[in-house]
């Protein structure tokens, strides 16, 4: 029985260590990542460029695609983010990131994909 | 006699355990990566990562948030990426809305920031992009069950100091430039009109003097000022409803109005060139590369030369 019980132990003690080590000191490349994974400083100014291309050539359906890279969200959820961003957190103290004209161009963003209709997921 | 095995089942418990837990670690819960950084992103994200840089720099018009931009993708050579971008996405029937605005970024930074001698019409004008205040996300944003790892990247360090980032060199850049006059969208898409007629053939020359160019069939495109005008769309036919559309300006170290096409002996060729807005020139038709000679008297296939110009 103290057998089997060192033998567990150590098991456990090798399997903590090679988490250790494929977690921490050699985790997989995190190179060819998607824009999902953006920080979000990034995802909100790559929000913007969308808005902005929306501005000026009103393809929703483009733009559409386009939030559909940062995740599995609406994209109503995605430019809310963004906006939410944009915006600051007032609790923290933090300001307004971007200018109110760019703020504007998310927020038609987020107006038009608001007016989408929902699509039910599949049963 | 089990005492005599020794230590060794322990030393295989620890082997095995070890095995387990790269196998847990790298496959089947891997290391969750969030809070990256543009310049970690696959290459095909990266292209369209690049795309929508273009073409918001196309709606906003500011070169210095696009540049911005652009350094975020950790390209060596900014202008090389985008010519090259530009030309699979010829290749791949991208919109040409696309084409067109990659060329045009390229263009632009290929002269330093100014802006080709393209018509350009009112473009919707660049304002601040993000504050140098902005503040890196929280950890709790991005617990999951799984582990995971911020990945602190050149930006992060740029923007937690005191220098400014890119994007916030861009801001007082902007703002230097245009402290004042911001102009309201008006929420309906800003047309890139083409001020002047249709390019009409201007001239059409042979070329028997460069063995290098042989079969090849080079346009140029010229403004009513006689300057080069790059972004301009090439259509040649021939027979059996064959059909390749290029751009000018992919290769500015010749001009930045030239483009060139490989002909083949014997064929006859329909050029058609089609401005940003669309209009279209006559088409000249008939066109095959010219039967040229050597000084020694044997004959090779020579290029043709097309100058298109922009009347005023």
């Amino acid at each position: 029985m103290g057998r089997w019980l060192r033998f567990l132990f150590v098991l456990a003690f090798g399997i903590a260590a090679g988490l250790y080590y494929s977690w921490q000191i050699n985790p997989r490349e995190y190179v060819d990542t998607s824009p999902d994974t953006l920080r979000q400083d990034y995802q909100a100014d790559y929000v913007l460029m969308v808005a902005e291309v929306y501005q000026a050539d009103g393809d929703l359906d483009q733009a559409v695609r386009r939030l559909a890279l940062l995740g599995d969200d609406s994209p109503a959820e995605i430019v809310r983010r963004a906006i939410a961003y944009a915006l600051g957190d007032p609790n923290s103290g933090a300001g307004q990131r971007y200018a109110p004209i760019d703020v504007g161009y998310m927020q038609a963003l987020a107006d038009a994909v608001s007016a989408l209709p929902t699509v039910e997921a599949a049963p | 006699m089990r005492d005599d095995r020794g230590p060794w089942y322990l030393f295989t418990a620890l082997i095995l355990g070890f095995s387990l837990g790269l196998l847990l670690g790298w496959i089947v819960i891997p290391v969750r990566y969030v809070n990256t950084v543009p310049s970690k992103l696959r290459a095909d994200m990266k292209d369209r990562y690049r795309a929508l840089i273009a073409e918001a720099y196309m709606a906003d018009g500011s070169i210095e948030r696009a540049t911005a931009r652009l350094d975020l993708l950790g390209d060596p050579d900014k202008v090389a990426a985008l010519a090259l971008q530009a030309q699979r996405a010829i290749a791949e029937n991208r919109p040409k809305s696309e084409v067109q605005a990659l060329t045009r970024l390229m263009l632009t930074l290929s002269q330093g920031g100014t802006p080709p001698p393209l018509p350009t019409a009112t473009s919707l004008q660049a304002s601040p992009p993000i504050s140098p205040s902005a503040t890196i996300p929280s950890a709790t944003d991005t617990l999951t069950p799984t582990p995971v790892v911020l990945i602190s990247d050149t930006p992060v360090v740029v923007k937690r100091s005191s220098s400014p980032s890119p994007l916030s060199t861009a801001i007082s850049t902007t703002q230097a430039l245009t402290p004042t006059a911001t102009l309201i969208p008006t929420g309906t898409p800003t047309p890139m009109p083409t001020p002047g007629a249709p390019f009409v053939l201007f001239e059409q020359k042979p070329i028997c003097d460069d063995p290098q160019t042989t079969l090849m069939l080079q346009v140029e495109t010229l403004d009513a000022a006689r300057n080069p005008v790059p972004g301009v769309e090439v259509i040649v036919q021939w027979p059996e409803n064959n059909e390749e559309r290029f751009f000018t300006g992919l290769k500015p170290e010749i001009s930045l109005g030239y483009a060139d096409f490989a002909m083949s002996p014997g064929i006859l060729y329909r050029v058609r060139v089609r401005d940003r807005v669309g209009d279209e020139g006559a088409a000249v038709a008939d066109l095959s590369a010219p039967k040229c000679k050597t000084r020694a008297g044997e004959p090779f296939w020579g290029a043709l030369k097309l100058t298109f110009v922009q009347p005023p």
